[in-house]
């Protein structure tokens, strides 16, 4: 099974890059997301959304480019979020679901609560 | 009820005269068909069958009492009420009217008042008579839907759970009838399965087979023993019994896990065991006690194995007790003989063979009890084997040729994305590791599907490489560098996992269990 890329750069507030995955992201397949995303964080991109809701495989080799990922962003202090994980993805991420930088949401809903609570916790942080 | 006005009536006379008045006096009342000879008469019966005929008996060429003979015989008229109009007016010729199955006798001559007060009787009897008839069918036609909907039909869901594959089969030698069976799921590592058969049959056997297939269901997931179901069922059924009716009862519990099958018998007819190889044979000794009878008898029980590729047969008396137009009884003997030709078949094969080989002994005799067959059959483990290159893509490639395996060999969804998972870190491994990514060297993978299990073995010539010896994963490790997330992917995916070194290769074989509990998650 191949994997789909789509990559887009986000026009809301939070200025982050989605990633939405489709198919398997395996041994055969990480290395061409592993490139995709060194282009993505070549720039000054913080935040990268992957959208998970058609990812049906995924094995060690796709946790590896995703925790590598995220520690450049972390580095930068940003992060790497995960939304609509199918439940076998979901077990495998339970690997990396601790990790710094990683954050697992369940939608864009859940996702736009935490960037704006977020935002005012920097917003409020600035005022003091 | 078929309206008076509809109803169509036979005149048959050789004189024209007479079927003048009565066509004159009828005609108002019903439709007519005439008929002057007894020949006509029977080619108009059998073209638009009549609700009643008139018949002369003198005629030129056949008489009325042949044409009337003949009526009965055909299927279209065997109840068509039928009434002599005659000038013979002895006392025997009346009583040999009826005696060949007239149903009323009027002398010539007649007043057409008469005619009419009797023929509008006749006709509403039968009007009566068709629409009870008519009635108790189509009664008979949803009570058998009934009891054929308490049967299993789709056997999909136990076969993909327990390894197993069913054939089943069920012919009441009326509308309805006293022979059951049923499959129960208890718990992932017991399959309860049954057969009865009902004393007697037609409606009253139904109605005590509908009695004992719902106790039976319900004590299959409750009890673990044949001998305990089969005595909690006969307690339930001569508790309230009026009719003093019984049902041979035949109970067997199979355990994958463990091949054992447990059965117990209550004086049904013993189970087939047919293994893979050699013959058949019976897989109980002793017959037992019906069920239904008398409250609190004990049940002996017994244990046979059931491996990959043996079959069990259950079946009611109508099989063994088919018989053929020369009287002839098919028998157990036959049956045994017949079953054992039969070992390389898959469980529907078996049942329709048998099925088959009962009908075509019976030779069109027709059939004198209901026939049941359930055959249970384990699946023989199946095996494929690959050879692939030391790349990436050939990994996927083996992936993909195990989901199609697993896909065939009906493994349950749920197993399938961890098996996936398995293989592609341990193929992985060896492509990076042992073979260093070197795409003229190749490995081996074979998938496994037993009853209980599915395997995979993967062997390579590459440097020694042992997976399994990476110690456990720290749950916080910011890194992969050892590889370990991969090979704790696998430990969470499989049951077993072993590493070996065998004449100069890597062998390491993984298991997911498919029928334990420990399977689930």
């Amino acid at each position: 099974m191949p994997l789909d890329i789509q990559i887009q750069e986000s026009t809301g507030d939070h200025s982050a890059v989605t990633v939405k995955l489709a198919g398997s992201l395996d041994t055969a397949t990480a290395p061409e997301l592993e490139r995709l995303l060194a282009q993505v964080l070549s720039g000054s991109t913080k935040d990268i959304v992957f959208d998970l809701a058609q990812l049906k495989f995924i094995s060690s080799a796709g946790l590896r480019v995703f925790s590598s990922a995220r520690k450049s962003l972390r580095e930068r202090g940003g992060q790497a979020s995960f939304i609509r994980l199918q439940p076998q993805i979901h077990e495998v991420f339970e690997i990396i679901k601790a990790l710094p930088g990683v954050a697992v949401f369940r939608d864009e809903a859940e996702l736009d609560r935490y960037l704006a609570a977020r935002q005012r916790v920097h917003t409020e942080g600035d005022e003091s | 009820m078929k309206a008076l006005s509809d109803c169509r009536v036979l005149l048959v006379d050789d004189a024209r005269a007479n079927l003048d008045v009565l066509v004159e006096g009828l005609k108002s009342d019903y439709k007519l068909s005439v008929a002057m000879n007894g020949e006509t008469a029977l080619q108009a019966a059998e073209r638009t069958p009549p609700d009643l005929v008139l018949l002369d008996i003198v005629m030129p060429g056949m008489d009325g009492y042949e044409v009337c003979r003949r009526l009965r015989e055909m299927p279209g008229t065997a109840d068509v009420p039928i009434m002599f109009l005659s000038s013979l007016e002895e006392v025997h010729n009346k009583t040999r009217g009826f005696e060949i199955g007239a149903n009323d006798y009027l002398t010539k001559p007649f007043d057409m008042l008469e005619v009419k007060a009797r023929a509008r009787s006749l006709l509403k009897a039968k009007a009566y008579n068709d629409a009870v008839k008519e009635q108790i069918a189509s009664e008979l036609r949803v009570a058998r839907e009934i009891q054929m909907g308490m049967l299993p039909h789709d056997f999909t869901s136990f076969e993909a759970a327990y390894g197993v594959s069913f054939g089943a089969a069920l012919e009441p030698a009326r509308e309805v009838g006293g022979d059951l069976y049923g499959v129960c799921a208890a718990g992932l590592d017991r399959l309860v399965i049954f057969l009865g058969d009902v004393s007697g049959k037609g409606i009253p056997a139904s109605m005590f087979m509908v009695r004992a297939i719902s106790v039976a269901r319900l004590l299959a997931r409750e009890l673990t023993d044949p001998e305990r179901i089969l005595a909690r069922l006969n307690d339930e059924l001569a508790a309230d019994n009026p009719s003093g009716m019984f049902v041979t009862f035949v109970c067997a519990v199979f355990e994958p896990g463990s091949h054992r099958l447990l059965l117990a018998n209550a004086g049904h007819c013993r189970p087939v065991l047919l293994p893979s190889e050699g013959p058949a044979r019976w897989a109980v000794k002793n017959l037992g006690t019906a069920l239904g009878l008398e409250p609190g008898l004990t049940f002996e029980q017994s244990a046979v194995d059931l491996r990959p590729g043996d079959a069990l047969i259950l079946y009611s008396d109508g099989v063994s007790e088919a018989f053929n137009p020369r009287e002839e009884c098919y028998g157990s003997e036959r049956l045994l003989a017949d079953a054992g030709g039969l070992a390389g078949q898959a469980a529907a094969g078996i049942t329709s063979a048998l099925l088959h080989g009962i009908r075509t002994f019976a030779g069109g005799a027709p059939q004198s009890d209901d026939i049941a067959i359930l055959t249970l059959k384990v699946n023989a483990g199946a095996r494929q084997q690959l050879e692939l290159r030391a790349s990436p893509a050939e990994v996927m490639r083996a992936v993909e040729a195990l989901q199609e395996f697993a896909a065939e060999q009906r493994v349950p969804e749920r197993h399938v994305f961890g098996l996936s998972l398995a293989l592609e870190e341990c193929a992985s491994n060896i492509v990076n590791h042992a073979l260093t990514r070197d795409p003229r060297r190749t490995f081996h993978v074979v998938f496994e599907r037993t009853v209980a299990a599915f395997i995979v073995e993967l062997r390579d010539d590459g440097r020694p490489f042992d997976p399994t010896a990476a110690g456990p994963l720290n749950a916080r490790a910011e890194s992969d560098a050892n590889g370990g997330w991969g090979l704790e992917l696998v430990r969470r995916h499989v049951d077993d996992i072993r590493y070996r070194r065998e004449h100069g290769q890597n062998v390491l074989r993984f298991t997911r269990q498919l029928v334990s509990a420990s399977a689930d998650g």
